[in-house]
């Protein structure tokens, strides 16, 4: 496999290693992809991905878009707004170090 | 063997409705079991001995027929405030605030919840070694693993430490124990006994199954727990299981195909001659036995390890500190989660989390997860074209006996190719059920599997008694170790 920056792989799983650690499920992650490697030789072109082994029974109902508010409404409602548009409001620690 | 312990679920169960045995009777010889060896093998993580059910001990008019029978759940399958910590250290302390749908089936029959077994962590492993804080032995070999991940209930329904037991299994996670522990473990069809309540490993592979001494004891607990579940979404809204209908199928006349090709050269001798066995006593029966080539085993563990990941490093990502588990304090919440998790999930979980996240990524995801998908797509085409020939299929549930204790435990794809001839029907949601046969030459058990088409659970099982019915594992059982010490 192509080699994957640690630290990024790292990030994606929201975990904090030593750099010990790391080297260590590098290295596992290589065999692991080694050994899947088969997938890149398989002949899928006509299969269409497959996520689920049956069709879903109890799946939720379809949304049904009910009336959509007043746009004055939901601004006046906002905490903080620019013209016609609700803003985030900034965090207090972001005022305290503009000051 | 005379112990009450070391007697089947059917039979305790007909010897209460006789009145001549009392559930108080099942409760203390469990109890005395499990004081006398799950030192040893590490079957519970936590236990809530059974005391007695009503005053007599004998099932009142009416009741089920698991009525007072101990029995023991996987800790990856919630009960009300009882710690199911899937052997994590991320969920140390964490109590269930709810029933799985399964517990809520179980105690309205009146069964009696013994405790929660040894697994590996949140299911990811094949041999009960990757568990916080507990390894489990094989009942018939010490120095062997039990099979994973739910070797705890395998351990303790071979031992004697529970007359039937649930698992889960994701990629052949309740049949692999049952194969090395010499017990049946069942895969019902994906759906057909829902998931409510049980802690997600991938969530389209994840299934809770049966684990018991004989087939007709697995077929009385899988018809108690198969049924439509409106609170699980992936719940099949099919008729329930009624075990009468086993015995309603005349085995004469089924068409079963052997696999063959994949199979060769991937087993021991001594599997392959026990698959050979199986085949024999299913002609003798009456079934027609046909080998049948199977090129898609190799692509389809391939296809499960990447799938497994992907979806393990989603369904994980709910762990970081917030909500479960102990919490490593740091000053802002990303680097709090990240400490969280590494602090709390073993090596092995990381792993998973780690190739999850790689093979989804910007830039690999069609390169891995796709085509893996693709796979998926391509190997339940190929076993669907089977069910046009064939009533089931007849392969092994694995290469051998149980292996050794550390023998695999720093080596994930050797771990995994323990999994190569159950995951296809996980990929596919399809139906399995291991069944002990032999003891090989160390005197670990062996076993066949029979797979099927969805809802083909009667069939499977009844394939399943005639093997069952021709060999001669409950004598194996009776000389078993734990019967002598």
């Amino acid at each position: 496999m192509s080699n994957p920056d640690p630290g990024d792989l790292e990030r994606l799983a929201a975990l904090d290693l030593s750099a010990a650690e790391q080297d260590e499920l590098l290295r596992r992650l290589s065999r692991v992809m080694e050994s899947v490697v088969v997938l890149a030789e398989a002949d899928v072109a006509p299969w269409i991905p497959m996520t689920h082994p049956h069709a879903l029974t109890g799946a939720p109902r379809e949304d049904e878009p009910g009336v959509s508010l007043d746009v004055d409404d939901v601004v006046n409602a906002a905490a903080e707004h620019r013209g016609q548009h609700p803003t985030v409001p900034s965090p207090a620690w972001a005022e305290s170090t503009d000051e | 063997m005379s112990n009450l312990a070391d007697l089947n679920l059917c039979d305790v169960a007909s010897a209460m409705r006789a009145a001549t045995v009392d559930s108080h009777q099942l409760a203390a010889a469990v109890r005395h079991r499990i004081e006398r060896l799950d030192g040893e093998l590490g079957c519970y993580r936590w236990l809530c001995l059974p005391g007695s059910v009503g005053e007599t001990g004998i099932p009142p008019q009416g009741a089920s027929r698991l009525w007072g029978i101990p029995y023991a759940l996987k800790a990856n399958i919630a009960v009300t405030g009882l710690p199911v910590d899937c052997a994590s250290k991320m969920l140390a302390g964490w109590a269930s605030p709810y029933d799985a749908d399964v517990v809520t089936k179980l105690n309205k029959t009146g069964a009696q919840l013994v405790g929660l077994t040894n697994m590996d962590e949140f299911a990811m492993g094949s041999s009960t070694e990757h568990a916080w804080g507990l390894t489990t032995h094989n009942p018939w070999h010490s120095e062997r693993v039990p099979g994973g991940s739910s070797g705890g209930s395998a351990a303790a329904v071979a031992a004697g430490l529970a007359y039937f037991a649930l698992g889960s299994d994701t990629g052949g996670s309740v049949r692999l124990p049952a194969h090395c522990c010499g017990v049946v473990g069942l895969k019902p069809t994906y759906g057909r006994i829902s998931r409510r309540g049980l802690v997600a490993y991938a969530s389209s592979l994840d299934q809770i199954g049966v684990l018991a001494r004989t087939v007709a004891d697995t077929a009385l607990v899988f018809g108690e727990l198969a049924g439509h579940d409106p609170g699980d979404a992936t719940s099949l809204d099919v008729p329930g299981f009624d075990p009468r209908d086993v015995e309603a199928i005349d085995v004469q006349g089924l068409k079963v195909g052997l696999i063959r090709g994949g199979v060769d050269g991937h087993v021991s001798m001594a599997m392959a001659q026990n698959l050979a066995a199986s085949a024999e006593q299913l002609r003798a029966s009456g079934a027609c036995v046909d080998n049948v080539d199977s090129p898609w085993l190799d692509q389809a563990l391939a296809a499960y390890a990447v799938i497994v990941a992907a979806e393990a490093s989603a369904n994980l990502a709910r762990y970081d500190g917030t909500h479960f588990g102990p919490r490593i304090e740091a000053a802002d919440h990303q680097t709090m989660a990240r400490r969280s998790r590494s602090h709390g999930f073993g090596s092995e979980v990381q792993l998973r989390i780690m190739t999850g996240v790689h093979v989804l990524r910007a830039g690999h995801r069609d390169r891995w997860h796709r085509t893996a998908r693709q796979v998926r797509a391509k190997v339940c085409a190929a076993l669907q074209d089977h069910w046009q020939q064939y009533d089931a299929l007849l392969l092994p549930t694995a290469a051998a006996g149980a292996f050794n204790l550390g023998e695999r435990t720093d080596d994930s794809v050797a771990m995994m190719s323990a999994d190569r001839f159950t995951v296809p029907a996980n990929l596919a949601g399809l139906p399995a059920v291991t069944v002990p046969t032999i003891l090989d030459d160390e005197g670990l058990p062996l076993s066949v599997q029979l797979m099927g088409p969805p809802l083909s659970e009667p069939t499977l099982l009844a394939l399943a008694t005639t093997i069952e019915q021709s060999g001669k594992f409950d004598v194996h059982r009776k000389e078993a170790p734990w019967q002598r010490s």
